[in-house]
């Protein structure tokens, strides 16, 4: 099962992601084509993923459990490496996709210390 | 002489005995309401458990539909599709079932302690759970919940179990919430802690959902002009069938505080707010269950 310091990483990382996908919000609703619209909303819906895993992670109650779901998270911090990547490509107000990544980047380094 | 001696006296003892009643009654009516309340927050609290499950199943088969419908090479759809969830899995439920159960009983342990209960099916069957909480406890199986300010779920699992089991032994109803005080209070911590994390994980879910139908809206608006004023249509009604809405957490939570401000007051019976506190907390149970009940 999780340590303390181990569900305080998780619910930081929760507010992270939570964080990075209020940005992207507003900018599916202004996406000036369908093609962006769709590429924002996968990368908004694979954040939600990661949610997900936190979540089940942090209710573990089991010490097997907790260390597999651990273990996805972290196996799939390279993924959200990925988004980081696709988002700054994405969204052309660099201010923004810098803010976006930045929140990606803080639940990445909570989720390596799970 | 003697007569009105004797008057006065039935008449001070007369007094005194209803006054005697009428602190009973109170206590127990003080402690009725308690059990009511703490019943309606547990019974709010496993709906929006449940919701946490529908959320994640929904979602889950809607995320598979988007990915089908936005990837055309993808040629197959499954749409039987049995949901198994992961965010808040069966068995983590139960073990949260479990912890609302402590709650339940220890309000009808203080109930019964009031009414001198003697009914002997119900001293064993809420032993039985009480027991088996313990057992839980004492394999640290409600660890998981809870964040780093909030240490002890076990621990406090088991101080409640101890008395539900032993209550005899505490027939002081203002003893029994005093002392007990401290594991409520860490166990209604953890909960509105989890609630929080679980409300972000459906507020995220609503979001994900509104953005996958919002996009089938504006590719059926570019195709078909006008009469995706029928689209919108069908989009608006499938949202609010299926959306879990998170803002329930809310309430949830405030119902959660005045379990404890309730069991305070029950310690404090003397106290001027001692009756109006416990009847904020029916007040607040209610509204939550009301809610949830009214929420899918």
């Amino acid at each position: 099962m999780p340590s303390q310091t181990q569900k305080t990483n998780i619910a930081n990382a929760i507010q992270s992601i939570r964080n990075a996908q209020n940005l992207l919000q507003p900018l599916i609703n202004a996406a000036p084509t369908v093609s962006i619209a769709i590429k924002l909303t996968n990368e908004y819906n694979s954040l939600d993923t990661c949610l997900s895993q936190l979540l089940h992670a942090k209710n573990s109650a089991d010490d097997g459990v907790f260390s597999s779901a651990a273990g996805v998270l972290k196996s799939q911090a390279g993924g959200l490496q990925m988004d980081e990547k696709a988002i700054k490509a994405i969204i052309s107000d660099v201010a923004i996709a810098d803010q976006v990544v930045g929140h990606i980047g803080e639940a990445i380094r909570y989720i390596a210390m799970c | 002489m003697r007569i009105s001696v004797f008057v006065a006296s039935i008449c001070v003892l007369s007094l005194s005995a209803c006054s005697t009643l009428a602190r009973y009654s109170e206590t127990q009516s003080n402690a009725a309401r308690f059990d009511r309340g703490a019943h309606a927050v547990a019974a709010s609290e496993m709906a929006f458990l449940h919701q946490v499950q529908n959320a994640e199943c929904t979602e889950a088969y809607y995320k598979r539909a988007y990915a089908y419908a936005t990837d055309t090479r993808d040629k197959n759809f499954d749409l039987v599709f049995q949901c198994h969830p992961t965010e808040l899995t069966n068995d983590q439920l139960q073990i949260r079932l479990k912890l609302l159960n402590a709650i339940t009983l220890y309000a009808d342990s203080l109930t019964a302690l009031t009414n001198g209960s003697n009914e002997t099916q119900l001293d064993s069957n809420s032993s039985d759970v009480a027991k088996n909480l313990e057992a839980l406890a004492a394999k640290e199986k409600f660890s998981a919940i809870g964040t780093n300010t909030i240490a002890g779920v076990n621990a406090a699992v088991s101080s409640i179990a101890k008395f539900i089991i032993e209550r005899r032994e505490e027939p002081k109803i203002a003893d029994a919430s005093a002392r007990l005080q401290g594991p409520l209070e860490t166990i209604v911590a953890a909960l509105k802690a989890e609630n929080i994390d679980d409300g972000q994980g459906l507020k995220s879910k609503e979001t994900a959902l509104t953005n996958d139908f919002a996009l089938a809206v504006r590719v059926a608006h570019e195709q078909r002009g006008p009469a995706s004023l029928l689209d919108i249509y069908q989009a608006h009604e499938a949202l609010d069938h299926l959306i879990v809405q998170p803002q329930d957490v809310g309430q949830l939570n405030v119902a959660l505080d005045a379990l404890v401000s309730a069991n305070s007051a029950l310690a404090n019976p003397k106290s001027a707010e001692a009756s109006s506190t416990i009847s904020i907390l029916v007040r607040e149970g209610r509204a939550a269950v009301t809610l949830f009940k009214a929420s899918k």
